[in-house]
């Protein structure tokens, strides 16, 4: 989003430029800009359809922009929450403050907790910049993550317990009460050993107050405290979570002489300026803490820095892919203003005509209906852009709701510069639109337009060469350069990202305005008329070549449909001759035919990789070629219909009329078919694509690989034996358990090490981190090591595995034996589809050598492991496997428990840290009574055990309530088409005054008439809507029946489809009463004098 | 009202209110016109010929008098039966001929029959013996666009003859052609006149098309002078 903010600047430039060459052009054409300023008036109704067409460019911007800013904004709310003012955090290296804090190495040499004295190094060397007053605060601090249980039993698992030194408080935030008093660290340490201050939140939990006693667990003996006071805020920085509230202090002291070491596990610093401010200064301050700490097997994180870039990453993904999933409306935003214009124009065909004949050139023209377009443009963009925002804030309600739940807050929040650009985007942007229609429309023959009757075939009226020697000249040739650059710009964007695109586009827009690059458009036109369809047919072999050489579906798709469509062009040519209509539906059956074939038709069909772009042109290609056939046998259309209703006479005359004018009328039909079936087909595929995965997440077993708890426990104080524990137990009833496993974490760097099997050297094995290749980036992630109880009772499937493996238990009893071995997640391996949001990781192993749609997993894919501290341990992991796509509670990279304890060194062991239970099956109704008792049993080891299909549940819940709110804003592209309805109904009723007059004579009742308007809406947007979903079921079978995912049945939610289709169409129908009204309610007499 | 009479009008008088002026465009028209005749209404631009024959014909309304057609009072029906009542007894031919261009000519003819409620197949039937009577039987299939504007003009009489009205209301119907095509016209409508006794009531500039009628009626500033 970022990105997309940068655009501001340029924007403007732009937008400055149009708006003084328009004003130039306004006043060297003062009677031209009178007549383009009175026509916006003219007629309120269309004036108003048209701003609803036009304003949606600025609408879709500014939804997506809000959309963005609100994530970002609540992000960033919610790091100021938690880390408060620290700004950057001193740890050990391998240490990560967050989700897995205080990982329990204590005895070992890679423990997380150091000499308080680097503190004080730490202070020293920041001394200059505390001088200036940059950093304003240099502390030392233990933070660790606790269980608590009150006096009566209550228990709160997490707690962030905080030490801190009363004498380097300064630069923090203070601890205040509900009172707004400060409490005193100094005065707790005072008062001795066993005090404590907590926060309201852990009060609250544990339902204790001032003087009461609570256990902490530091170990696994608790270790009793007093309440001294509880602070409202100041307990930063506590851990990351949605409701990460229950934090307490202890004075950092008495927390070491606890601990029995006057070491600390962090150096915690803050910047000058607030919670959110103080990270400006990061970079600065950085700089002298990595040289400071080098060497030292310290690092410093800039906490406050990363969180508000992942606010920042997080808002942008979200501008994007609702930027993504606004572009179809936005294509059909392009067909209905282009259609707007065109109809304007038809509306004033005659007066045109006239003003042509008396001598007003092409030019002219082209200003005139620039001038109204942009007046409607810059209304029509400021109220997009303000609707924009509502519809924002509307989807953030409804996901507020569910997101509070999960504790997080999210509030509703736009940028100045995010509502500019989405005005000037849609300004620039409808301009542009509104520029190529009116030189579309400037192109009228004098005679027909002053008679009102059709249009003669157009024939080029000057040689090419003419053209270029007098209009084009020497000014010409200027901006056909300028044209090249800008249209070298269109294409380099055109393969990274669709946005740039329309801001690319946006450059041409003053260049049009200015006129001579319409003559240029007019001779590239003519030379693409004389080459058209052998061109077509070159181009799409040249990119049919190049998609097959790319492995990339869209190039070679892109030239498929090039090349069907120039060879039916070419058929219409010598010696075929083929007429018009023959041509344009076998054009448009070759490319349904085509976009819905299935991927092993083409060559290299099964390697060729996609993304999300595939889905737009499916969609654009397809509705296109479907409403070519139509139109082109619209008699065939009409002929079936009036065998299926021409049997009921009362209406048999309403129906011919209702259906003979749309089909009559190619162009508008065709355009307004389009805009409706583009978007249904967008919604019908989107529900019937979540509705089949979410079927996948109904079989719950294969989402938890068979557990139905899982529970993870405090660091501080892990179980020594769960099992032994729980059989003398009696709580829990062990023989409840048919199995339980359990896993141990490390935090490790990981690289890809694929391509070799050969050993690492023993040099390396215990060798330091710079000796790795420089070639391969190393990536932070954590090793899962798992346990038999596990591997055994796992029923987690593979996508792939190596040759040596013929069932996933062989693979999951190899793993557990031998530590050299390790299976890895969907997640980092390579693939030859694009994914489209979700965390992006560093890692991905065997690029090049595999995807995870092959048959096989290779045997050379190795993954090499580096655990941190002075001298880290190394292996080289062989990946065996790739676990199912649907493994959800399956790690990133997972090994045996031995290979873990082995990367720990010198016989170290990891305890367990995370466990899964599977209930036997005729306790299957007590899971949630056993996850309950699991919690109570094991407090004193925060224990927090999670009943996984509940969990599975609550995740479907909220991912289907974001994925419907999607499709809610896709909906929205439907106003488009019901706008586009309207126009065209309103419309109909002028044009067609003398002629309602005459079936009025005859003997249509007004109730006919109207009703035969209504049914002639009802036939456009149910052809479309028809086409829509037909188009959208079919796509959806078949691009889900190919997507190779186990289990996954293609559901079509016909009752969700059902609700769109009624929707849509009564809104359809809403919109063109009003004209079919007022035709109704036209006076014969009146009409029949109309001449 | 005499026996024979199917027209038979009594001091009609309509005013057009554009809001700023008052256009009194019939001043009390007494009229009566027999069954089977051909009638032609002329006069000078404005006189309130086309007026008369929309007041007529039931599709603009009066502010005072009395309209007999078939012995039914126009005035007192409501739109709705005014409507039924001009879809079965009456057939209109305009000067613009006002075919729609979306449908057929075997289409536009049979349109007032399923109108009326007539069967499909009835309705075409009828329209294509029409279309033989008016030599157009050749070119049923193609669109108004297609043809000249004789051509057009023969399909909008065959449309106004179709449901075997009783009477025929033309306003300028050799307007918009050349002199040959429109005693062509002229010829079908006097031709059809007579083989099916039908009244036929024509506004007209042209004294070529009065001649061929049995009876002139003219007016002049709202008022039938003879």
């Amino acid at each position: 989003m970022e990105d997309l903010k940068a655009l501001l600047m340029p924007l403007l430039v732009i937008f400055i430029i149009s708006a003084v060459i328009l004003t130039v052009s306004a006043l060297r054409n003062k009677v031209m800009f009178k007549m383009g300023a009175r026509n916006v008036p003219r007629r309120l109704a269309n004036t108003v359809l048209t701003c609803l067409g036009l304003m949606f460019a600025a609408m879709i911007f500014s939804a997506s922009f809000a959309t963005g800013d609100t994530l970002n904004h609540s992000i960033r709310g919610l790091s100021a929450e938690y880390l408060g003012k620290v700004d950057i955090m001193v740890m050990p290296e391998g240490v990560d403050f967050g989700v897995l804090q205080g990982h329990a190495f204590t005895g070992t040499e890679m423990t997380n907790y150091f000499d308080e004295a680097e503190s004080d190094n730490v202070r020293d060397s920041l001394a200059e910049l505390m001088d200036t007053g940059i950093v304003e605060g240099v502390a030392p601090a233990i933070i660790e993550n606790v269980p608590a249980v009150g006096p009566s039993r209550l228990t709160e698992l997490s707690v962030t317990l905080l030490g801190f030194d009363h004498q380097h408080r300064e630069g923090f935030d203070p601890l205040v009460d509900d009172r707004g008093q400060e409490l005193s660290l100094e005065e707790l340490e005072n008062l001795g050993k066993g005090h404590i201050y907590i926060n309201m939140d852990l009060a609250e939990a544990l339902e204790i107050g001032i003087n009461d006693q609570i256990d902490i667990f530091l170990s696994q003996a608790g270790t009793p405290l007093t309440v001294a006071g509880i602070y409202e805020t100041g307990g930063n920085p506590s851990t990351f979570s949605f409701d990460a509230g229950a934090t307490a202090v202890m004075a950092l002291s008495q927390l070491q002489a606890l601990r029995g070491s006057g070491e600390i596990n962090y150096v915690i610093i803050s910047n000058q300026g607030g919670a959110i401010e103080g990270a400006k200064h990061t970079d600065a301050v950085m700089e002298v803490l990595e040289s400071a700490l080098e060497g030292t097997g310290l690092k410093a994180e800039p906490v406050k820095q990363d969180a508000l870039d992942e606010a920042d990453e997080g808002g942008a993904e979200f501008s994007t892919i609702f930027l993504v999933l606004g572009s179809f409306s936005m294509i059909a935003g392009i067909l209905l203003i282009f259609l707007i214009f065109v109809m304007l124009a038809a509306e004033r065909k005659q007066e045109l005509g006239i003003a042509r004949a008396i001598g007003t050139q092409r030019g002219h023209i082209i200003r005139l209906f620039t001038f109204e377009g942009v007046i409607y443009a810059l209304i029509a963009s400021a109220v997009g852009a303000g609707l924009g925002l509502l519809i924002s804030w509307g989807g953030i309600q409804a996901l507020a709701s569910a997101f509070k739940e999960m504790g997080f807050k999210l509030e509703f929040d736009f940028t100045g510069s995010g509502l500019i650009i989405s005005y000037l985007m849609g300004v620039l942007f409808t301009l542009f639109i509104v520029v190529i229609s009116a030189w579309r429309v400037s192109n009228l023959n004098i005679i027909c337009a002053i008679k009102d009757i059709p249009e003669p075939p157009r024939k080029d009226e000057q040689s090419i060469k003419l053209r270029i020697k007098n209009d084009l000249g020497l000014k010409g040739l200027l901006f056909f350069v300028l044209f090249v650059i800008v249209l070298g710009g269109v294409s380099v964007q055109i393969s990274s990202q669709s946005i740039g695109l329309s801001a690319n586009l946006i450059v041409m827009v003053p260049w049009l305005i200015w006129g001579r690059g319409f003559i240029f458009l007019q001779i590239l036109w003519a030379i693409l008329r004389k080459i058209g369809s052998i061109g077509f047919v070159f181009l799409g072999l040249l990119l049919i070549a190049r998609g097959i050489q790319a492995t990339e579906w869209s190039i070679y798709s892109i030239g498929m449909s090039l090349m069907i469509i120039g060879l039916c062009m070419l058929a219409r040519k010598w010696p075929l001759r083929l007429p018009d209509r023959p041509a344009y539906t076998l054009a448009g059956i070759g490319l349904v035919i085509f976009w819905l074939s299935p991927v092993d038709w083409h060559p290299k069909g099964e390697e060729m990789g996609a993304g999300f772009e595939m889905f737009i042109l499916t969609g654009v290609m397809l509705v296109m070629g479907s409403v070519w056939v139509i139109m082109y046998n619209s008699d065939l259309l009409l002929k079936a219909i009036m065998a299926i209703f021409g049997r009921m006479r009362s209406i048999t005359p309403m129906i011919k009329t209702a259906v003979s004018y749309p089909m009559s009328s190619r162009f508008r039909t065709g355009m307004a078919v389009a805009m409706f079936s583009l978007i249904i087909f967008t919604l019908v595929y989107m529900s019937s694509m979540i509705a089949s995965f979410n079927g996948l997440l109904d079989d719950t077993d294969r989402v938890t690989g068979g557990f139905d708890i899982r529970s993870t426990v405090s660091f501080t104080n892990p179980i020594t034996d769960i099992e032994m524990e729980l059989q003398g137990s009696d709580g829990v009833n062990f023989d409840d358990f048919q199995a339980i496993g359990s896993s141990n974490i490390i935090p490790t760097k990981m690289r890809d090490a694929s391509g070799t099997s050969e050993e690492i050297p023993a040099a390396t094995q215990s060798g330091n981190l710079n000796d790795a290749t420089p070639e391969e980036e190393w990536t932070d992630l954590f090793l899962e090591g798992v346990d038999t109880g596990y591997t055994q009772n796992v029923n987690y499937d593979f996508e792939l595995m190596t040759a040596d493996y013929s069932s996933k238990e062989e693979v999951w009893e190899a793993l557990s034996k031998d530590s050299s071995l390790a299976v890895v997640s969907t997640a980092i391996v390579p693939t030859k589809y694009a994914q489209m949001g979700g965390d992006e990781i560093d890692l991905v192993i065997g690029e090049g050598l595999f995807v995870v749609e092959d048959e096989v997993l290779p045997d050379n894919i190795f993954i090499e492991v580096q655990t941190y501290g002075m001298i880290p341990e190394t292996r080289k992991l062989q990946v065996i496997g790739v676990v199912d796509g649907m493994a959800l509670y399956s790690g990133l990279v997972t090994a045996s428990q031995e290979t873990v304890n082995g990367l720990a060194g010198n016989g170290n062991l990891i305890p367990p840290n995370s466990y899964r239970f599977k209930v036997k099956p005729e306790k299957a109704d007590k899971v949630s009574q056993l996850a309950n008792s699991l919690e109570k049993h094991f407090a004193e080891n925060g224990m927090n055990a999670v009943v996984m299909s509940e969990e599975v549940k609550d995740f479907s819940k909220i991912q289907n309530m974001f994925l419907n709110l999607m499709i809610a804003f896709m909906a929205l592209g439907l106003i488009v088409g019901i706008a586009a309805l309207g126009v065209i109904a309103a419309r109909s009723v002028v044009e067609r005054r003398q002629q309602v007059g005459m079936l009025r004579a005859i003997g249509f009742q007004q109730s006919m008439i109207q009703f035969t308007f209504l049914l002639e809406s009802s036939f456009v947007a149910f052809l479309g809507i028809l086409l829509g979903v037909g188009l959208g079921v079919a796509t959806a079978i078949l691009f889900m029946g190919e997507a190779d995912i186990e289990g996954l049945k293609v559901i079509i939610p016909w009752d969700r489809i059902a609700m769109i289709v009624v929707l849509t169409y009564l809104a359809s129908l809403f919109t063109t009463f009003m004209p079919a009204y007022q035709a109704a309610r036209i006076y014969p007499a009146e009409a029949l004098r109309y001449e | 009202m005499l026996n024979n009479d199917i027209i038979d009008v009594k001091g009609v008088h309509k005013t057009y209110d554009t809001g700023k002026v008052k256009v009194h465009a019939l001043r009390g028209v007494d009229l009566n016109i027999e069954k089977g005749e051909m009638v032609a209404v002329m006069g000078p631009s404005g006189c309130g010929k086309t007026t008369l024959l929309n007041c007529l014909s039931g599709i603009d309304s009066i502010d005072e008098g009395e309209i007999f057609v078939k012995g039914n009072h126009i005035p007192k029906m409501s739109d709705k039966e005014r409507t039924k009542f001009r879809a079965e007894e009456m057939g209109f031919v305009f000067q613009a001929f006002n075919l729609l261009p979306v449908l057929s000519v075997v289409e536009n003819v049979e349109l007032p029959l399923l109108v009326s409620g007539v069967k499909q197949s009835t309705a075409r039937k009828k329209a294509e013996e029409i279309l033989e009577m008016v030599n157009l039987a050749d070119q049923r299939s193609k669109r108004p666009a297609e043809l000249s504007g004789g051509q057009q003009q023969r399909v909008a009489v065959a449309r106004s003859l179709v449901n075997e009205p009783a009477i025929v209301w033309g306003d300028e119907p050799t307007g918009n052609l050349d002199s040959e095509t429109a005693m062509g016209i002229m010829e079908i409508l006097r031709r059809l006149n007579k083989e099916k006794g039908q009244t036929f009531v024509l506004v007209t500039h042209a004294a070529e098309v009065g001649d061929l009628t049995d009876r002139i009626i003219r007016m002049r500033d709202g008022v039938i002078e003879n």
